[in-house]
């Protein structure tokens, strides 16, 4: 079974080389990361990723934009995003059941077997 | 007053004397400006029984009679004839018992054997002037007094009006400065969140890096990585708890049936509940309308409110659970009591009691319980919070909670929902 292709948007460098880290180690997940928002659409073109983890709060481009450019891109706008930041809790997360404003999302800090889960989840065929 | 001159008036003559008595009623009928009808009686007791009529205009009084003798005359006569001029008739050897007299509210005095129709006139004229003006003055007193009552009624509704309406104001003012406050503490709070909240998932995403990459076989490495694990879950708890407690100022409000949001939570705690062998007894009354409230904030409530009980109930006891419409109970002695009592007398409320059987709360902390970051669990995974944002809240929601001991050991928590608003 091929492995999964997961993008991490995220400006924490070290965060997305730790996410990296934990996702590669199950074997599952084939993992990039770009810290710099400006190059996301680039990378995401360029990867083809199966799923995108990505931040909100960045300088230059956030997250709500770069989703907005993806959902209007005819090729893009199929590949899943999981928001994963710490701009909401746990239990604003859990109040709506994971999905706000018709996205799913995860807030950080996240245990790695959480964020499994939810990969799996978002990338069923 | 204006034809005095023409008036006619009933005088009441009491005299033993028969002699000056019928000396006194000639010279009153020769009287040609005042139509003077006099009866006379010569003891006190009968024109005291005269006088109950009230139709006297004045009374001249000997003050010694077979049946009463000196001042206590003039007080008898005072008593039964309430405000009735009372002219007194002394002989020519006791002026000082005139002036007794005159000090104790007669009108004037006239001495036998001395009288002089001229002075006689004046006197009785006197008298009955005082009299109308007496009569004129109470009569203006007594419409005062009907315009003050009313007045005063006025101004007590008025006063009752601001009254209300201050407390209103001040109430709005408080929720006011306390929504003001929130927002800008939340703001604040949503910051600091964000900036903490980062690292803290570098630390758990690099803590489970090595969870799987050292030997969890030495007893250090292990112990390192379950407590920086812990010390992590614990930042975020804070600062969960934080945002909630800063976020307040937006609720979600909308009409939801208070017993199903409760069903809600109890699920949540089910699996705690069965651990603990805590046995449930719910009295839910039929027929509660749906109310305002913002449900996922009062789920949070009552979650809180159960998993605080289970905390006290490590091995076992029963949580009871009662709600139904009620009148606003005065205020009880437990903690939770706001200065002003937000509930008009008598309002109806929705009331939720929660009993639990557990360790209680010592009564020398039961004020602190709702103080932010107050806590008994300090290390063991309480940030403090829980009370106080379960506090606010109900607050929020214009409600109210108390927390008090019971006599037979654990606690009740009363939550009181406004029905409408």
């Amino acid at each position: 079974m091929p492995r999964k292709k997961i993008l991490i948007i995220d400006d924490e460098e070290s965060f997305c080389r730790m996410v990296k880290l934990n996702l590669e180690e199950t074997g599952k997940y084939e993992v990039r990361a770009e810290s710099q928002s400006v190059n996301a659409i680039r990378t995401v073109k360029e990867f083809k990723p199966d799923l995108i983890l990505l931040d909100i709060v960045m300088p230059n481009v956030d997250g709500g934009e770069i989703s907005q450019k993806l959902r209007s891109d005819e090729d893009l706008k199929n590949i899943p995003i999981v928001f994963l930041t710490a701009i909401v809790t746990e239990r604003e997360v859990r109040d709506q059941n994971g999905i706000i404003s018709g996205r799913p999302f995860l807030a950080k800090p996240v245990p790695v077997d959480k964020l499994i889960y939810c990969i799996e989840q978002n990338t069923l065929v | 007053m204006a034809d005095k001159e023409n008036i006619s008036i009933k005088v009441l003559l009491i005299e033993d004397d028969r002699l000056v008595a019928r000396l006194i009623q000639d010279m009153l009928a020769k009287v040609s400006e005042i139509d003077c009808k006099t009866e006379w009686f010569e003891r006190l007791a009968p024109a005291l029984d005269r006088l109950v009529k009230n139709d006297i205009d004045v009374v001249l009084l000997d003050l010694f009679l077979p049946d009463s003798e000196g001042i206590d005359t003039l007080v008898k006569v005072q008593a039964r004839s309430s405000g009735i001029p009372v002219l007194v008739l002394t002989g020519l050897d006791d002026e000082s018992t005139a002036i007794k007299a005159m000090q104790a509210g007669a009108q004037d005095y006239l001495v036998k054997g001395r009288e002089d129709v001229f002075h006689f006139i004046r006197a009785i004229r006197y008298a009955i002037e005082r009299k109308h003006i007496q009569e004129a003055l109470k009569k203006a007193l007594s419409e005062m007094e009907v315009q003050v009552a009313l007045r005063t009624s006025d101004l007590t509704s008025a006063n009752a009006k601001l009254l209300q309406a201050y407390s209103e104001l001040q109430e709005t003012q408080s929720r006011f400065i306390q929504a003001a406050k929130m927002q800008v503490v939340g703001g604040l709070a949503s910051g600091v969140a964000h900036e903490v909240k980062n690292p803290l998932a570098i630390i758990s995403q690099g803590v489970e890096y090595l969870t799987k990459k050292v030997p969890l076989d030495d007893e250090n490495i292990s112990f390192a990585l379950k407590s920086m694990t812990d010390a992590v879950m614990r930042a975020n708890d804070i600062i969960t708890g934080l945002l909630d407690f800063a976020s307040l100022s937006k609720l979600d409000v909308s009409p939801h049936d208070l017993r199903t949001v409760l069903g809600n939570s109890l699920l949540l705690v089910k699996h705690q509940f069965v651990k603990n062998h805590i046995q449930l007894n719910e009295d839910i009354a039929q027929g509660i309308p749906p109310i305002n409230i913002d449900k996922n904030r009062i789920e949070q409530v009552f979650l809180n409110l159960f998993m605080n009980s289970a905390d006290a109930m490590p091995s076992g006891g029963t949580l009871t659970i009662s709600m139904r419409i009620e009148k606003a109970p005065a205020m009880t002695g437990g903690a939770g009591r706001r200065k002003e009592d937000i509930f008009k007398p008598g309002e109806k409320i929705v009331l939720v009691e929660v009993e639990d059987t557990g360790i209680g709360i010592p009564q020398e902390i039961i004020d602190k319980v709702f103080d932010p970051f107050f806590t008994t669990k300090r290390g063991k995974g309480g940030t403090g919070l829980g009370l106080s944002i379960v506090k606010n809240i109900m607050e929020m929601h214009r409600g109210r909670i108390d927390i008090t001991n019971k006599k037979e050991g654990g606690i009740k928590a009363m939550l009181m929902f406004r029905m409408q608003g």
